[in-house]
């Protein structure tokens, strides 16, 4: 496989936004959110709605107990097959299953899923499901299982960010990532690690802080209008479950991780970046391709890591600015962190729903022949994608929109946390100047490298 | 006051969403035929029409993108060809390295001898940006942009 291969998997890449459609998305950003600032409500919306209501008892009952099984046994069959795959399925990345299910189904379909359905992750995690069947079987025994530890709350979302920091890293900086065997060993790790950390801490304490995509899961239901409390189904306006503050520790460097990646990911696709990989690379690749690689990862590692640091050093320098306008006595990074969460989806939809839309028909295939053995287990192994599904035009159009309905929706969610924690009007509005620079900048941004050739 | 802002902001969506639509669509056609213009010229300077072989009368002439690759990396660095979707073209790759060339997308992929041309003809109907990539060793050799 060659040294630069964005996102993982996937062979189109999107076409840069036309320049004019930049400067009419960056003016929209800007007119909106003035005339937001002016518009928007006076008394706090979010948190009376965030409870909703109970969805009927029957109907919970139904989803949380055997469809919930039912997903969970799915799941875990499904990883088997995938795991299998990676390991001992053909070692070409576009005749295994595990690459496209991995970097294309999972990691961009369940985002998606997640925004609509609420926390799924619950009854699609395998790892969930086998510690779950775990304890089962030991209570059945009639013996407790119980964690081993308590979880130091001053770790806080940090193992999580590790984790999805270590995903996104073997994703976009790692010179191989499609590669099944490395994909087989990643997922060996990952689930030694989600298992570990689950009997450790306890199964809830670890998916909330230490498995990272529950984690980020976690923070992208929130803006579901589904969710689950006390064994019942909720339902409420989208978005009211970012009301709130998130004060753990590390929370602002997992959403940073989730933005910054994406924006590495957009920028190494771009001449500029492409460019200087070759520079790099090219003494080596005849004579020693293999250090001329590991220059190419260290490189991206380098230019991943500045990327989530250019994103969490702009979120609290503008944390730290609207603080000192309005006198406030503590640090507001918690405050406003969630008002992010819709951000860091729309960068994913902008950035990734073509190739989930074109390499996502490649895993209809691939489940008939999950290791190029030229099986036929559904009748689906010859099924051919249909690569033009979307124009560049509707491309172009779904990322601006997206960009700027999540921008929208961030300054909401924002003003509507800032009336809340600031009594006097006066002070919730200035607040509110540093933020909406910041989100400005984070569209703007995500516009721009959008838009790069 | 309060009206003041909301006629402001019922004006300035009205606006921005009028702009959107007019601006929108001319804007595109004129960057179509600006496209369509400059897309047979345009390619990088190393495009020559194709030599006469196999080329019939009746059908317009492919566009052809020659590379060069000396020790495993592309001669001039990365080229960036843009041609106009529906575009018949060839791509002739000569590499004294390497064991094969692959278009991406498309799924090109031809084996190579060292010093002997090696011609991959495709015609352009997917729009998008698709890297030509050599393999062991591996280098990225140009990324074909085709519009649409």
């Amino acid at each position: 496989m060659p040294g630069i291969v964005a996102h993982g998997i996937g062979g189109v890449q999107d076409l840069p936004v036309p320049a004019w459609m930049f400067y009419w998305g960056a003016a929209v950003v800007l007119v909106v959110s003035f005339v937001l600032l002016g518009v928007l409500w006076k008394t706090p919306l979010l948190t009376a709605r965030e409870l909703g209501r109970s969805l009927p008892a029957g109907f919970s009952r139904l989803v949380l107990g055997p469809i919930r099984i039912a997903a969970q046994t799915l799941s875990v069959v499904l990883f088997v097959l995938v795991f299998a795959a990676a390991l001992l399925g053909d070692a070409d990345p576009f005749r295994n299953l595990a690459p496209t299910w991995i970097y294309v189904v999972f990691w961009l379909g369940m985002p998606a899923l997640t925004v609509v359905f609420g926390y799924v992750w619950r009854a699609l995690s395998p790892w969930r499901a086998l510690a779950d069947a775990f304890v089962w079987l030991r209570e059945l025994r009639g013996s407790e299982a119980r964690p081993l530890a308590e979880y130091p709350a001053r770790a806080g979302r940090w193992p999580g960010a590790g984790a999805l920091f270590a995903f996104v890293a073997l994703e976009l900086a790692y010179s191989d990532p499609a590669s099944p065997r490395a994909l087989a060993f990643a997922i060996a790790l990952y689930s030694y690690v989600a298992l570990f950390g689950m009997a450790a801490f306890g199964r809830d304490t670890w998916e909330a802080n230490g498995e990272g995509f529950a984690v980020m899961y976690r923070f992208l239901a929130r803006i579901a209008p589904l969710y689950s409390v006390d064994g019942r189904i909720r339902l409420r306006w989208p978005l009211t479950g970012l009301a709130g503050a998130e004060r753990a520790p590390g929370a602002t460097a997992f959403v940073a991780v989730m933005l910054g990646s994406v924006l590495f990911d957009g920028y190494s696709r771009t001449t500029t970046w492409q460019d200087l990989v070759a520079r790099v690379e090219s003494p080596f690749v005849v004579d020693n391709p293999n250090l001329g690689e590991l220059l190419v990862t260290l490189l991206s590692v380098g230019g991943l890591l500045c990327g989530i640091g250019l994103v969490a050093l702009a979120y609290e320098s503008a944390c730290a600015l609207a603080r000192w306008t309005v006198n406030a006595p503590r640090s507001l990074t918690g405050d406003f962190l969630r008002s992010l969460v819709p951000i860091a989806f729309v960068y994913m939809l902008a950035h990734y729903f073509t190739l989930f839309a074109i390499q996502g028909q490649f895993a209809i295939p691939l489940l008939s022949d999950p290791l190029g053995r030229g099986w036929n287990l559904f009748g689906t192994a010859d099924v051919t994608p249909d690569l033009s599904v979307v124009s560049p035009n509707t491309t172009w159009y779904v990322q601006v929109g997206a960009l700027v309905a999540g921008h929208v929706a961030g300054l909401a969610v924002a003003h509507d946390r800032a009336i809340t924690v600031f009594p006097e009007r006066r002070d919730a509005l200035r607040s509110q100047y540093a933020l909406l620079a910041l989100m400005v900048l984070y569209t703007v941004g995500g516009l721009w490298v959008l838009s790069r050739g | 006051m309060k009206a003041v802002v909301m006629l402001f902001a019922v004006v300035a969506s009205a606006l921005v969403l009028a702009g959107c639509g007019d601006d929108g669509s001319s804007e595109t056609t004129a960057a179509t035929t600006a496209t369509a213009a400059t897309s047979p010229t345009a390619p990088t300077p190393t495009t020559a029409p194709t030599p006469t072989t196999a080329t019939t009368p009746a059908v317009p002439r492919p566009t052809t993108i020659r590379i060069v690759v000396r020790e495993g990396r592309p001669q001039g660095g990365i080229q960036r060809p843009t041609v106009k979707k529906g575009t018949k073209v060839v791509l002739v790759i000569r590499a004294d390295a390497g064991e094969e060339v692959h278009l991406h997308g498309y799924d090109i992929g031809r084996p190579v001898t060292p010093g002997t041309p090696v011609r991959i003809p495709f015609t352009a109907k997917l729009p998008g940006r698709f890297e030509l990539e050599l393999h062991h060793p591996d280098a990225l050799l140009a990324v074909v942009e085709v519009r649409p």
